[in-house]
């Protein structure tokens, strides 16, 4: 997993336009492309696209964009 | 393990019974419209039915048992056991299912009680029913599954109240000599038990000054302590793990594969639980009926709902994989060939 398959998968599941900058350090709370329907589809997005499993847990402790990145590749290694 | 197989069974018939009342989700005037929009897209709700107020469960069964028993040609003395899945019976006591033997004209000889389950209810109680008929000692028997959830739905919580509708339908399930097996794999786990919960009247936390006072749990969720409360990330994580795991031992254990299948019909929850377990066991969308658009997330009745509303044309001779799963938490699947099962599609109420 990369950081840019990561975003490109991401921004598709979330339906975030091509010409939104992401900013990974945001903290999602803040942006309006989640809430807690968007935490449901990135838990999806887990399952179905790499085969993992994220709890609710450790979904609520994921801040930003970054730290689900980081939580994804922690699964995946 | 709770894997098990269950021969002699025939499930001669389903009917289903909704409200009237339709309650679209385009009009929630709750959340703004772009929050609207979002949620109908992701969990597929459209509309769903309410009860009006003082209409139960075992109103809805009665008559789904009713159609039921007059399309099969079945005499009321020949029913031996009654069985109601239910999670909103009439009163903390008697059980709901005695009401109901009664106000069917079932003699006092056909044993009757309630299954206090919700979304795995269905499977739950097919096992219990079938467990009865196995042996050809009780010969028929009736399983009524349903709910009003929506008396227990707060309209300002987003959580919730979009999601449930109400429900019940009827199942006759007979003995039948050399039937084939109905496999079955329960399980539940009860460190969840707070995921899906109304916590007040019951004896643990029994009714007082504080039940019914609303409460904030977080943005745009606001009910009482009577009303229905759901954890939505850790319940989409239990459903989105456990339901294919249990699903794909019960097709390696009962020597099935999954081509075999004609149709998976899953609870109902909300469209991307359904879709995610789909692809997860990669499965085809056309072997996959929803009736959640219609109806919601209509608790023990979503399943048997599903298959009236959107099978009845192709439900006879038929192998299918039923799976439910929620509150306890606890879910569970089985398979059983349809035969020349009778599905009426749904009436209303």
């Amino acid at each position: 997993m990369n950081w840019k398959d990561f975003e490109s998968n991401v921004r598709e599941t979330l339906e975030i336009e091509d010409n939104v900058i992401i900013d990974k350090n945001e903290l999602l709370e803040d942006s309006e492309y989640w809430s807690s329907m968007h935490a449901l589809l990135i838990m999806a997005l887990a399952e179905s696209e790499y085969n993992i499993s994220i709890t609710g847990e450790e979904l609520r402790n994921s801040k930003t964009l970054q730290d689900l990145y980081n939580l994804f590749e922690s699964k995946l290694s | 393990m709770a894997i098990f197989n269950i021969p002699n069974i025939r499930i001669n018939g389903i009917s289903s019974v909704v409200p009237q009342k339709k309650v679209a989700n385009r009009d929630y005037d709750y959340v703004t419209e772009t929050e609207r929009n979002f949620l109908i897209k992701t969990t597929g709700i459209e509309e769903k039915r309410h009860a009006e107020k003082g209409i139960t469960t075992t109103d809805l069964g009665e008559k789904a048992a009713k159609i039921l028993l007059e399309k099969l040609n079945w005499e009321r003395e020949d029913i031996d056991i009654l069985v109601l899945v239910t999670q909103s019976r009439d009163y903390y006591l008697p059980s709901s299912a005695i009401i109901l033997q009664d106000r069917l004209g079932l003699p006092s000889s056909c044993m009757a009680f309630d299954i206090g389950l919700g979304c795995s209810g269905y499977v739950y109680g097919l096992s219990v029913i079938s467990q009865f008929l196995q042996n050809g000692q009780l010969k028929k028997g009736l399983l009524i599954c349903g709910d009003v959830s929506t008396i227990s739905t707060n309209y300002e919580d987003k959580s919730t109240y979009p999601l449930f509708g109400d429900a019940a339908t009827a199942t006759a399930v007979s003995f039948e000599e050399g039937a084939d097996g109905i496999p079955f794999n329960l399980e539940n786990d009860g460190k969840g038990f707070d995921a899906i919960i109304i916590r007040d009247g019951g004896a643990k936390n029994q009714l007082n000054d504080e039940t019914t006072l609303v409460k904030n749990y977080g943005p745009g969720i606001n009910h009482t302590a009577k009303d229905l409360e759901l954890n939505g990330l850790d319940v989409f994580s239990f459903s989105v793990k456990e339901p294919p795991k249990n699903i794909l031992q019960l097709i390696e254990s009962s020597n099935y594969t999954k081509d075999e299948i004609d149709y998976f019909i899953f609870h109902q929850a909300n469209k991307l639980i359904i879709e995610t377990i789909r692809k997860k066991l990669k499965i085809g969308p056309e072997k996959v009926p929803f009736s959640l658009t219609k109806y919601g997330n209509t608790s023990s009745a979503s399943i048997p709902l599903t298959i009236c509303d959107q099978l009845s044309v192709d439900s006879k001779d038929k192998k299918m994989l039923f799976c439910g799963f929620g509150v306890g938490l606890s879910w569970g699947s089985c398979i059983i060939n349809t035969k020349d099962i009778v599905c009426l599609t749904p009436i209303e109420f």
